[in-house]
C-alpha cells in the first residue's frame, strides 16, 4: 500500500498509540515492518460535516501488544481475540475522534459509530482520502480515512 | 474515606484501563462498578453507593451526556462528582458538558493525566511513590 504521510492523521495516530497503548511509532518503516502481514482490521464509521470511515489494520504482534498494554495483562491471540478487537476498536475510535476536528474544525460535531471488524483485513478499498503506515516496534499499523462523497442530487433531496 | 467508583464505557478494554489507573492512582478505593452504557450506569447509581463516576460520552443505548443530565436533574445525584473521559473534541459539546459541572479528560490520555484529574476531583494527596504510573515505553514494559 502506498503510504501518504498526512500530518493530522499522523499526529492523531502517533499520539494515540503512544498515550493509550504506550507504544512509540514511526512513519519511517524498516523493511521488515513494511513487509509484515496484516492480521487484524477494524473500522469506525462517522457522520457529521464529513461522512465516511476510518480503518485501522495491524500486524498480529502489534494487535497483541496494544491489547496487553491497554489491559495490563498478558494476551493470547487465539483465546482473547475479542479483547484484542475491542482494544483495536478503541484505538481506531480515538484516532478518528482526534483527526476529524483537524479536518472539519473544532466546532464540528460528529457522531462516531461503534467499531466494527474488517472481515478481510488485508483488503483495502481504493483511493482513501488519507493513508498512513506506521512502524510500531517491529510491526505495522496501516490507517486509511475514506470519505463518502454524496451526489449533488441526493444532497438536494436530503435537504 | 474509600471511594466507590462507577466506570461507564461501552469498551470493556477502556473500562479495564480506567479501572487500572484508578487502582494505581493512590486514591483509597472501595468498590469499582462497571457499566457499558448510560442506562446501566443510572441503574447502578440507584442501586449502589457511588462517590465518583468515570463517564464516556459516545455509547449505545444511552450516551454519557444523557446520563449526566439525568444525574444532575435528581437532587440525590446532582452534585455527584463526574469525570468525563472522551474523544469528544467539539468545543461546543465540551463546553456543554463542562457547564454540567464535570472534569474533562480527553482521549488519548496519558495515565498520569487521568490520575492527576482523579486526585484533583477527589481531593486526595497520596504521599507514596509506590503509586508512580508507567510511561510510554514500548513492547515488554512491565506494569
Amino acid at each position: 500500500m502506498t503510504s501518504i504521510t498526512h500530518s493530522p492523521l499522523l499526529a492523531a495516530a502517533a499520539t494515540t498509540f503512544e498515550s493509550l497503548a504506550m507504544l512509540p511509532s514511526s512513519a519511517t518503516l524498516s523493511a521488515a515492518e513494511a513487509a509484515a502481514p496484516i492480521a487484524f482490521g477494524v473500522r469506525v464509521d462517522f457522520e457529521g460535516p464529513l461522512r465516511g470511515r476510518l480503518e485501522l489494520r495491524v500486524t498480529a504482534d502489534v494487535a497483541c501488544c496494544v491489547a496487553e498494554n491497554m489491559l495490563g495483562l498478558p494476551i493470547a491471540l487465539e483465546t482473547d481475540a475479542t479483547l484484542v478487537r475491542d482494544a483495536l476498536g478503541e484505538v481506531a475510535n480515538v484516532v478518528c475522534g482526534n483527526v476529524l476536528p483537524e479536518l472539519a474544525g473544532r466546532d464540528a460535531v460528529f457522531h462516531l459509530g461503534a467499531p466494527q471488524i474488517c472481515e478481510a483485513p488485508d483488503v483495502v478499498a481504493p483511493s482513501p482520502e488519507l493513508a498512513l503506515s506506521l512502524g510500531v516496534d517491529g510491526g505495522r499499523a496501516d490507517l486509511t480515512l475514506h470519505l463518502v462523497h454524496l451526489h449533488p442530487a441526493s444532497r438536494g433531496a436530503a435537504s | 474515606m474509600a471511594f466507590n467508583v462507577l466506570v461507564v464505557d461501552d469498551s470493556a478494554v477502556m473500562r479495564a484501563m480506567v479501572s487500572r489507573v484508578l487502582r494505581m492512582s493512590g486514591v483509597p478505593l472501595g468498590e469499582i462498578h462497571e457499566a457499558s452504557n448510560g442506562e446501566e450506569g443510572l441503574r447502578l447509581v440507584a442501586e449502589r453507593w457511588v462517590d465518583l463516576v468515570m463517564l464516556d460520552v459516545n455509547m449505545p443505548v444511552m450516551d454519557g451526556e444523557t446520563m449526566l443530565r439525568r444525574l444532575r436533574a435528581e437532587p440525590e445525584t446532582a452534585a455527584l462528582p463526574v469525570i468525563v473521559v472522551s474523544t469528544e473534541s467539539s468545543v461546543t459539546r465540551v463546553q456543554a458538558l463542562e457547564a454540567l459541572g464535570v472534569a474533562f479528560v480527553h482521549k488519548p490520555f496519558a495515565p498520569e493525566d487521568l490520575r492527576a484529574t482523579i486526585l484533583r476531583i477527589t481531593g486526595v494527596t497520596p504521599d507514596d511513590e509506590y503509586y508512580a504510573l508507567p510511561s510510554a515505553g514500548g513492547r515488554g514494559d512491565d506494569f
